[in-house]
C-alpha cells in the first residue's frame, strides 16, 4: 500500500485549499469524496436550462490585494473571468418595514450611508466599523500577518456582537442593520463572537463579488491545480472507518472497502461525523464525548431556484427582506406555516443579459425539525405531503418578497425547491445545516473544536468546525495546513503576494 | 459559591469527565504531569465549567493554569464576577 503524506476527507473548498497548500509544499495528497462530483457546497445544479449554485452566491475580500483574492491567487486558482464585482453603490439591500438600507462598498461610504439614515448615530456607526477593522487585524490567517507576536486576540472572541452593538447604540433599527449579516453565518447576535462576525462584515464591505460561472468552475480549477502538483481527488469514496492504534489513525477505509494509509488525516466533514468514524472511542474523554453530543447545528435553509420576468431586480445586488425591525426577533426562522422572518434573494446569473427572464435564488431559514419525518425516505421519492409542504413554504417566501415588491409572485414563471434534507442527501452535512455547527462563542476562537484532536495525526478543518462561508472555510483549510507544513512561511508568502497585487 | 462547593464540583467533573481517580485530585496535582491532561482537555473543561456556571472564564487564563488549585481559583473568580 502506497503511504501518502495526507488523506483528506471531503472535497469542499476547505479540503481543496488545504490539499493545495500541502501539495505546494511537496506533500503527497489524496482527497476522498463520497459524492460523484467534487466541491461540496460549491456544487452547481441545473433547472429550467439555467445554472444555479448551492452555496456560492457571493463572497468578499476579492479586490486585488484583498485576502480572498490573494489566497486564491497564491493557490493558482484565481481567474479574473470567474468573478464579477457587485454594485459598489449598493451590493446588499436590506428591507425592513419602516426603512431600506443599501450597503455600499467601502468603509467611508458605508459609514456615510448609514449616517444619512441614522443622523444621530453617526458616532456609533463610525465606531462600529472602526472596531470591525481593528478586530480583523487579529486574524493572522486573514490579514496574512506572519510576525504573529502573541496578539491579544482573545477578547474579540469573548465578547458577543450584541454586547458591542448595544454598548454603541440603543436604536433598534440601527441594531438590526448591524446584525443583518448574522444571516451569513447563522449565529444569533447574542451568541456570535464580535471578532467572528467582523470577518464577514469586513470582507463584504471591502470588496463584494459574485461568481460569474458558479462554484463548479472554481472547483475545477482547484482539482486541476492539485493534479498538476501530483495530488488526486477520488470521487465516490465515502469514508466509513478510521482505524485507530496508539492514538494514531492507521488506516482510512471507504464504503467500497478501499484502504488508505497516510502520515496525516485531515477531516473536512462534521466533527460528530468524524469521531463517529473512529473505531476506538477510548482516546476521547467522556467530557469531550458529552460536548460533542451537545453541539448544536447552524440553521438549515429552504431554497428556491426560480425564473422571473422581473427586470427591475439588479443582478449585481442581493436583497434581504425582513419581517420586522425588532432586534430580538428579526433573524428568527419563525414557524413552518408562517411567512418567514427573513428572505434572501440573489441573482443566479450575475451578468446582466438581454434575456427578459432572470434566474434567481431565494433562501429562508428552515430548521431541520420541519422535515424530520421524511428524513429516512429516499431523495426524489418523498411523499406528496413533503412536496406540498415545500410548495406552501415557497408561497410563504414569495409572500414575504411581495410585501416589499408588489407583483413579484406573478412574475415568477417557474421554480424548484430544496430543503435541509436535500443538503443532507448530497453533502452529508449534519441536520442538512448550511453553515456547519452553530459557531457560537462556546465553539470559536480558543474554544473551537479542532484543528487538533486527541488522535495525534488527525486534524479537522472546514466550516463544520472552524469558520463558515467560502472565505471562512478556505481560511480554515489554510489554518489546518499550517499544523503540518508550518504556517509562518506560508503567511509570509501570502503577505508579500498581497502587497504586490 | 463556597470554597468547598467549588472543590467538590470541579473534582466531580474531573473524575467523571476524564475518568480520574478521586484520590489523585489533590489541590497541588499538576494537570499535565500528574493528571495527564493536555490543552484540548483544558478547553473541554473550560467550556463545561462556563456552561454550568453561566459565566465566562477568560480563555487565555485557563490556558495558563497549572494545578488543580489554579482551576479552583478561576472558578471562584468566575462565580464571584457573576453575582
Ligand atoms: C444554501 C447555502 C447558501 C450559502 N451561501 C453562501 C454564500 O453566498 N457565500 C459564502 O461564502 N458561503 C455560502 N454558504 C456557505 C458555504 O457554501 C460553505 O461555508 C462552504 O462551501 C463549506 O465548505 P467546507 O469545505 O467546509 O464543507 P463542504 O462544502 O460542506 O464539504 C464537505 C464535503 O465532504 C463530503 N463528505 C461528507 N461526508 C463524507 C465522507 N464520509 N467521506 C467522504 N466525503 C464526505 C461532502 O460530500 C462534501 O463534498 C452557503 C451554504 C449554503 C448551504
Amino acid at each position: 500500500m502506497k503511504k501518502r503524506d495526507a488523506i483528506i476527507i471531503g472535497s469542499g473548498i476547505s479540503a481543496l485549499t488545504c490539499a493545495l497548500l500541502l501539495a505546494k509544499r511537496g506533500k503527497s495528497v489524496t482527497v476522498l469524496e463520497q459524492y460523484k462530483k467534487p466541491g461540496g457546497y460549491l456544487h452547481c445544479f441545473s433547472r429550467f436550462g439555467e445554472r444555479f449554485d448551492t452555496g456560492a452566491h457571493y463572497v468578499g475580500a476579492m479586490d486585488p490585494g484583498h485576502p480572498f483574492h490573494t489566497l486564491l491567487s497564491y493557490l493558482g486558482v484565481y481567474g479574473e473571468e470567474e468573478f464579477v464585482a457587485l454594485d459598489p453603490s449598493g451590493f446588499d439591500e436590506f428591507h425592513f418595514p419602516e426603512f431600506t438600507v443599501q450597503m455600499p462598498k467601502g468603509y467611508p461610504e458605508a459609514v456615510a450611508r448609514l449616517s444619512e439614515l441614522f443622523p444621530h448615530e453617526h458616532a456609533a456607526i463610525a465606531e462600529f466599523f472602526t472596531l470591525v477593522r481593528q478586530a480583523v487585524q487579529f486574524f493572522p490567517t486573514y490579514e496574512f500577518n506572519d510576525s504573529m507576536q502573541e496578539l491579544p486576540m482573545q477578547h474579540i472572541f469573548e465578547t458577543s456582537l450584541a454586547t458591542v452593538v448595544r454598548r454603541l447604540t440603543s436604536n433598534p433599527r440601527l441594531q438590526c442593520t448591524l446584525f443583518a449579516y448574522c444571516g451569513l453565518h447563522g449565529v444569533q447576535p447574542d451568541d456570535v463572537a464580535f471578532g467572528f462576525h467582523a470577518l464577514v462584515v469586513d470582507s463584504l464591505v471591502r470588496s463584494p463579488y459574485g461568481l460569474k460561472n458558479g462554484g463548479d468552475a472554481l472547483t475545477q480549477k482547484f482539482v486541476r491545480q492539485l493534479e498538476a502538483l501530483g495530488g488526486e481527488v477520488l470521487l465516490g469514496h465515502k469514508v466509513v472507518q478510521l482505524e485507530i492504534r496508539d492514538q494514531h489513525i492507521k488506516r482510512v477505509v471507504t464504503e467500497a472497502g478501499a484502504e488508505f494509509e497516510s502520515e496525516w488525516v485531515i477531516s473536512a466533514i462534521h466533527p460528530k461525523a468524524t469521531f463517529a468514524l473512529c473505531d476506538d472511542v477510548k482516546v476521547f474523554s467522556p467530557l469531550f464525548a458529552r460536548r460533542l453530543e451537545a453541539l448544536k447545528e447552524s440553521v438549515g435553509l429552504f431554497g428556491i431556484s426560480a425564473l422571473t420576468t422581473d427586470t427591475s431586480l439588479n443582478p449585481l445586488r442581493n436583497y434581504y427582506f425582513f419581517e420586522s425591525s425588532d432586534p430580538q426577533r428579526f433573524l428568527l426562522a419563525g414557524e413552518a406555516d408562517a411567512t418567514p422572518g427573513v428572505v434572501f434573494l440573489s441573482s443566479a446569473r450575475r451578468v446582466p443579459s438581454e434575456n427578459r427572464i432572470q434566474p434567481i435564488n431565494l433562501h429562508s431559514p428552515a430548521p431541520h425539525t420541519w422535515f424530520s419525518q421524511w428524513r429516512e425516505s429516499a431523495y426524489a421519492k418523498r411523499s406528496e405531503e413533503y412536496k406540498s409542504l415545500k410548495l406552501s413554504l415557497a408561497e410563504n417566501v414569495f409572500a414575504r418578497v411581495e410585501q416589499y415588491r408588489p407583483g413579484f409572485r406573478e412574475q415568477v414563471t417557474r421554480f424548484a425547491t430544496s430543503t435541509p434534507l436535500t443538503n443532507l442527501h448530497f453533502n452529508g452535512s449534519a441536520e442538512g445545516s448550511a453553515y456547519g455547527l452553530y459557531h457560537s462563542i462556546q465553539n470559536t476562537g480558543p474554544r473551537a473544536i479542532g484543528p487538533r484532536t486527541k488522535v495525534l495525526n488527525l486534524l479537522l478543518t472546514g466550516q463544520n468546525c472552524l469558520f463558515p462561508g467560502l472565505l471562512g472555510a478556505a481560511i480554515a483549510g489554510l489554518r489546518t495546513s499550517g499544523h503540518i507544513v508550518g504556517i509562518k512561511p506560508v503567511l509570509g508568502e501570502l503577505k508579500e503576494l498581497g502587497a504586490n497585487a | 459559591m463556597m470554597e468547598q462547593e467549588i472543590v467538590s464540583k470541579v473534582n466531580a467533573l474531573m473524575a467523571r469527565g476524564f475518568e480520574l481517580s478521586e484520590k489523585d485530585l489533590v489541590p497541588t496535582a499538576r494537570l499535565k504531569e500528574d493528571l495527564g491532561l493536555d490543552s484540548l482537555d483544558a478547553v473541554d473543561m473550560l467550556v463545561h465549567l462556563e456552561e454550568s456556571l453561566g459565566s465566562r472564564i477568560e480563555g487565555e487564563r485557563l490556558m495558563q493554569v497549572k494545578t488543580l488549585s489554579d482551576v479552583y481559583g478561576l472558578v471562584k473568580e468566575a462565580a464571584a464576577s457573576k453575582s
